[in-house]
């Protein structure tokens, strides 16, 4: 059963999205833990025993359990512009993590945030036979560490290593049969980039009482972009690679636990892209939440047990000259006695905003986010 | 309660979450955002299709690929077709004991026998391919030619086996005859007492000897047969076989070879298929003209130094009309099938050189690109009369070759090694590739000096489009055919040639070679053809179907 349960939850990822997804590096994926993803993205400074942020690791020194998640995102975008609409299915693996509370020593964190997505699929409304494919990304593999100051209580630094790599491309392809063949020729055309490049990000969080605040800041990074063209019965110059400035972000998230089970939370994030892209905005993402933590005692009634969430955020600016707002609502069960299935289900809307032609999508997006923990790392005596 | 239920309902709403999520909901296909994908670069040009006339730079008629095998490696022919003879040369080594066979070995024992067995005939047995009717006789010229078989004269065989008339190296034949041949190992063709007695004497002698057989098919044969198994035949009194004098070896070969004897009325500007080699078309493109063709229509578009990257070539279909069309009478078929590839030359390179010349062909700055590790050899050898004998040797023959004649066809050898002839006394050349990308042709000509040596390196392996047509068999119209075109023999052939002009249209600094490249040999050396191009550059038109490729990125 198990089996068949990652099988069919794997089948939904990885189908095409928005041709907005052509800009710039792609659209980018916030990089949240499942339970934030029903918090409108805004959890990150929510304390918690289990979850890791890549750029807010200084939460996570404070964390108790070794936990391993996994998330996918099928979604379904309903794209309009100024002559008609249409739905496609889309979807991936946004982010698969490790967390390790290595007791006094700190906490080490790694995982894999696929951050940029620039798959799409779109077919000449002039010719059937042409079609538009984007596909990949550039994705991160990071690695970060985080340490509790013992001589400050509540107060904790973390740094993330960011490994950016990975490669996107966008196909044209055509299909020609003359009718006098019995074989079809493919013309496919390429435009594909790779990356590498690192960058590093510095963050520091502060839990007392009902109140966790967390702030995080990216330093200075550059990756190499080499861009690969390709074509049926064409040939391209030798690729040349480019150093490009990485996107810096920096955010504060505040948390508030008004009630033993009840906490809202909130966030603010600030991304400078012109460096990046030339003549690309500043990117501000905020978002507000809230959650309703379900009882811990495993004999409880399963729904007593659900944690509740709900949120919204909202995106401006960016490579994407994004203006998003999305409403989103969240559910976390157990799974067995370590693990939590946490959904969330976003609901909103994109538009391009960069002065051409107007490019609108309406997605819904269901997050589907497991994870495990256990104790493993800590000896008995530090369990205690 | 608590477990169970809760374990259900979770799986549950995973499972829903599953299969409510995904393309469940997906329209067909997206065609949304099509300004907006215009405005980063997406575009679809309309596709345009028009008929043009083909720029060329130059035509040149080039021999069949490959090196024309040296003795005893193909079979052996012997027929007449398009208006030429096939000509087969067998040389008897009489001095070689391991020649007879046992019978004839038995006889040559006893004197008194070999007076009662008489050498009569050469007989033949029947190959495979090639006509099978094998009763009605056909008017054959035979000449036999005693060479002493001394290292000079022994020279002589390859120009013998390359053509050569044996009065042009001072050889007169003791018979020189009209006959009449049934392919058959009983009947043969009889010596005659002068032949016979003179064969006899120098066998008693044991003087050193080489019998030469010269049969030269009448060109109104319209048909070719595979003669294998040649012998000298020895009757008793009777008539009956009892023994038989086999063919000699040269350079480790059996001592035979066919070659077809063009006739003076023979097509020079043609491609085609015979014995011992052949003919193909190369035509160098005009890319320059034809990028200048495509700008004016469609306007400029994606160039580089090196590339123009405007078009995509949808389709490319040559036309490329014959004045005459020639085929062997009776085969199987009234077609014939020939290939159009293309390649970019990169880099190429001529030279004369002297005929004792060594390795002159300068690509040892490409032996990596080649995957070679040792300079290929090639060297002449002018010591033998009225040819030039070359050897070629190369290690690390990675690549499959493919070539009609090379000794190397097709090896994966870790090594090729062959020696070949080029006659002197008439303009002869061949053509062969080292490794897939280089060609190498050397040419010689009469009162010449020099061997000339052009070799040009290719960007890769010459690239031919698919010519398949509706129910998966080539279309009729891209053959040379007589029937398939209201029997006319002025026959039009229509090819794909997509890749080859692209590559010509995207090349800014290289030309195409297009080389129409003719195919034979489905039924043995049968199949045998020439076909004569009517237009000047070959291709006389091109119809052509693109689509500019839109966009600053593709």
């Amino acid at each position: 059963m198990r089996l068949s349960i990652a099988v069919l939850s794997l089948s939904t990822a990885l189908f095409a999205q928005t041709p907005a997804n052509i800009l710039g590096l792609g659209s980018e994926t916030d990089p949240s833990d499942g339970p934030s993803r029903g918090m409108g993205e805004a959890g990150e400074a929510l304390r918690s025993d289990r979850s890791w942020d890549p750029r807010l690791e200084a939460r996570s020194a404070f964390a108790t359990q070794t936990a391993l998640e996994v998330q996918l995102d099928p979604s379904i975008d309903m794209i309009s512009d100024d002559r008609n609409s249409n739905s496609v299915g889309g979807g991936g693996i946004p982010r698969v993590s490790l967390s390790i509370p290595m007791g006094r020593f700190g906490h080490l964190g790694m995982g894999y945030w696929q951050r940029f997505d620039k798959s799409f699929e779109w077919t000449s409304p002039v010719d059937s036979s042409v079609e538009a494919i984007g596909q990949g990304g550039a994705f991160e593999g990071d690695v970060s560490y985080g340490y509790a100051l013992p001589w400050l209580r509540g107060l904790a630094l973390g740094v993330t290593y960011h490994r950016i790599l990975g490669e996107d491309r966008v196909m044209v392809n055509e299909s020609w049969q003359a009718a006098d063949e019995g074989l079809a020729t493919s013309f496919s055309d390429t435009l594909q980039h790779s990356y590498w490049g690192s960058y590093w990000t510095g963050s520091v969080y502060f839990t007392r009482g009902p109140l966790d605040l967390g702030a995080w800041a990216d330093l200075r990074g550059q990756a190499t972009t080499t861009p690969y063209d390709g074509g049926t019965n064409q040939q391209f110059e030798e690729p040349q690679p480019s150093t490009m400035e990485l996107p810096r972000s920096a955010g504060f998230a505040a948390a508030y636990r008004f009630s033993e089970r009840q906490a809202v939370v909130a966030d603010l994030e600030w991304t400078t892209w012109q460096a990046t892209v030339n003549g690309a905005p500043d990117r501000w993402k905020g978002g507000v939440g809230w959650q309703s933590q379900g009882a811990g005692d495993r004999y409880d009634d399963f729904w007593k047990r659900a944690s509740w969430r709900a949120g919204a955020y909202g995106i401006v600016g960016g490579d994407q000259y994004d203006l998003t707002e999305a409403a989103t609502l969240g559910l976390g069960f157990p799974l067995g006695s370590q693990g939590a299935v946490d959904l969330s289900l976003h609901l909103g809307q994109n538009e391009v905003d960069n002065g051409g032609p107007k490019l609108k999508d309406t997605f819904v997006q269901l997050y589907v986010v497991l994870s495990g923990a256990s104790s493993w790392g800590e000896s008995l005596r530090s369990r205690k | 309660m608590y477990g169970k239920a809760s374990v259900n309902l979770r799986i549950s709403a995973l499972l829903l979450a599953a299969l409510l999520a995904g393309c469940g909901f997906t329209d067909a296909t997206n065609q949304t955002g099509s300004t907006f994908l215009a405005n980063q670069g997406i575009s679809i040009s309309a596709r345009d299709s028009f008929r043009t006339t083909v720029p060329v730079l130059g035509v040149q008629v080039v021999p069949v690929e490959g090196i024309p095998s040296p003795n005893g490696l193909e079979a052996l022919w012997l027929g007449g077709t398009l208006n030429d003879s096939i000509r087969a040369v067998v040389a008897f080594d009489l001095t070689n004991t391991s020649a007879p066979d046992a019978g004839f070995k038995a006889i040559q024992a006893v004197d008194s026998l070999a007076s009662k067995y008489k050498l009569t005939r050469l007989s033949f047995g029947i190959g495979s391919g090639g006509d099978t009717d094998t009763s009605t006789p056909r008017q054959i010229h035979v000449r036999f030619l005693l060479v002493d078989s001394t290292p000079q004269t022994t020279w002589t065989l390859p120009a013998l086996f390359m053509g050569v008339e044996p009065s042009a190296l001072g050889l007169t034949p003791i018979v020189d005859r009209d006959s009449t041949f049934v392919p058959s190992v009983n009947l043969g063709i009889p010596f005659g007492p002068a032949l016979r007695d003179s064969v006899a004497a120098r066998l008693k002698a044991a003087k050193p000897t080489w019998l030469v057989a010269i049969l030269d098919g009448h060109p109104g044969w319209q048909s070719v047969f595979s003669v294998g198994d040649p012998r000298l035949r020895t009757d008793s009194v009777s008539g009956s076989a009892e023994g038989s004098f086999l063919p000699g070896e040269f350079q480790a070969r059996t001592a035979w070879r066919s070659t077809e004897m063009r006739s003076a009325a023979a097509w020079s500007r043609s491609m085609g298929w015979w014995v011992g080699g052949g003919n193909r078309l190369r035509v160098t493109l005009d890319g320059n003209a034809l990028r200048t063709l495509l700008h004016q229509r469609f306007g400029k578009g994606i160039v580089s130094d090196s590339f123009d990257n405007s078009f995509n070539i949808l389709q490319a279909r040559v036309r490329v009309p014959f004045s005459a069309f020639n085929w062997v009478q009776g085969a199987s078929a009234d077609n014939r099938s020939l290939g159009i590839d293309g390649a970019v030359v990169l880099d190429s390179g001529s030279s004369a050189l002297p005929t004792s010349a060594a390795m002159p062909i300068s690509i040892q700055r490409y032996l990596t690109l080649l995957g070679l590790t040792v300079d290929p050899y090639l060297q002449f050898d002018d010591s033998f009369p009225d040819i030039l004998q070359c050897r070629y040797y190369q290690e690390n023959t990675l690549a499959d070759v493919p070539t009609r004649l090379s000794l190397g066809m097709g090896s994966t050898a870790s090594y090729t090694s062959t020696n070949f002839w080029l006659r002197k006394d008439v303009p002869d050349s061949m053509e062969f590739r080292i490794s897939s990308q280089v060609r190498v042709r050397v040419s010689h000509y009469p009162n010449d000096a020099n061997v000339h040596i052009h070799w040009s390196l290719l960007q890769g392996s010459p690239i031919a489009d698919p010519q398949i047509g509706i129910g998966d068999t080539a279309r009729p119209e891209t053959r040379v055919s007589d029937t398939a075109l209201a029997n006319t023999t002025s026959p039009v052939v229509h090819q794909e040639a997509r890749t080859s002009f692209s590559l010509a249209v995207i090349q800014e600094k290289f030309h195409v070679d297009l080389d129409l490249v003719p195919a034979g040999g489905t039924i043995g050396m049968q199949d045998l053809w020439e076909a004569a191009p009517s237009a000047t550059n070959i291709v006389d038109s091109l119809g052509l179907i693109v689509r500019p490729r839109d966009g600053s990125e593709f």
